[in-house]
């Protein structure tokens, strides 16, 4: 299955704002997804920013990136107003548990 | 003792399959949707047909055995057809855009379905069942339906729990994942424990078979359902005080 416009696209800004090469952009990205219980294919563009403030800074560190905290943070702004060809929103499990409990 | 413990496992859980099973299917009723009418369906016949028919079943076997005959196909119908919702409830909200997804569960159903008639058509209620080779595959059929839903719950539910620690997500609906789940995996663990005491007894080894095991269990996964779809307001703040404390 493929992967999100938001995975898409923040896997470019990240190769852009940090010269790793395509594959390293996006690996760093899937294993700091799959570290917060998110997959590539279905990430949100709030879940993206959830996770580009608060999980991928530390991994960007490991790796070398200085400044990794702006550099994180400067993306989820810019992803906050980028056209991006989402579809529309999913029945996802927790989506539906929400609606069976009257959460 | 024994006896009533039992007994009361199984009130109890109809109790909560007759108030959760009409509570999803009116919210079906609402929204139009899938996954409330499956999973009310499905509570509604298995607690409400499935083990109430089988528990008179085997109750009537050598006092009325023609009424036991009735109620026990009732009762494996009920169990049968719960289960046939419960494996659709698994691909509708957890495999939506699994490949292939509509045939795999359309002929796993069609099998749950075909050993049920079978065991309907060919055993009698009573321990003399367990003796027929209709009977324990019938029981693998229908706990695999309830492995792949707990199985599914909880790897879905360890993902909400990651989330969390970033603030993502509401914990309750989280929890009430891991209770589905947990639920899940104690009704498949009834059924194993009820297919290895079978194969146990068949091949000839002392019966490990004890009606306390499945009463148990049973009133563990009652009580993940009725917390996790009825839970109090001092359950829900507790876990939300839970999570807040642990992304702290």
């Amino acid at each position: 299955m493929a992967d999100s416009p938001v995975f898409e696209w923040t896997c470019e800004a990240l190769e852009q704002a940090t010269g790793f090469d395509r594959l390293a952009a996006r690996g760093t990205l899937r294993l700091v997804l799959k570290a917060a219980g998110l997959e590539a294919r279905s990430v949100s563009r709030e879940q993206m920013d959830a996770v580009l403030r608060r999980a991928l800074p530390s991994e960007l560190t490991d790796r070398g990136v200085a400044e990794s905290a702006s550099v994180a943070g400067a993306i989820a702004d810019t992803l906050a107003t980028a056209q991006l060809a989402e579809g529309a929103a999913k029945d996802t499990p927790e989506a539906v548990f929400s609606r069976l409990g009257g959460a | 003792m024994m006896q009533l413990l039992s007994l009361a496992a199984v009130a109890l859980y109809c109790a909560v399959s007759l108030g959760v099973g009409v509570r999803l299917l009116l919210l079906a009723r609402r929204t139009g949707e899938w996954p409330e009418f499956l999973i009310g369906a499905g509570f509604l016949c298995g607690g409400m047909i499935g083990y109430p028919f089988s528990v008179v079943a085997n109750a009537m076997t050598a006092n009325a055995p023609e009424t036991a005959q009735i109620a026990n196909a009732l009762g494996q119908a009920g169990m049968g057809l719960a289960t046939v919702f419960i494996l659709f409830s698994w691909r509708v909200v957890f495999a939506p855009d699994l490949r292939g997804g509509t045939a795999l569960t359309a002929l796993w159903a069609a099998c749950i379905l075909g050993l049920t008639l079978l065991v309907i058509l060919t055993t009698s209620p009573g321990p003399e069942r367990f003796s027929q080779n209709t009977y324990w595959p019938a029981l693998a059929a229908q706990a695999s339906a309830y492995a792949v839903n707990a199985i599914a719950s909880l790897r879905y539910a360890s993902m909400l729990r990651r989330r969390l620690e970033i603030g993502l997500g509401d914990p309750v609906v989280a929890n009430r994942i891991r209770l589905w789940g947990v639920a899940g995996l104690a009704i498949t663990v009834q059924y194993l424990y009820a297919l290895a005491s079978i194969l146990v007894v068949r091949v000839g080894l002392p019966a490990i078979y004890h009606p306390l095991t499945i009463a148990i269990l049973g009133i563990g996964a009652a009580t993940c359902i009725a917390l996790a779809f009825f839970p109090s307001h001092a359950y829900t703040e507790r876990i939300r005080a839970a999570a807040a404390g642990g992304r702290a």
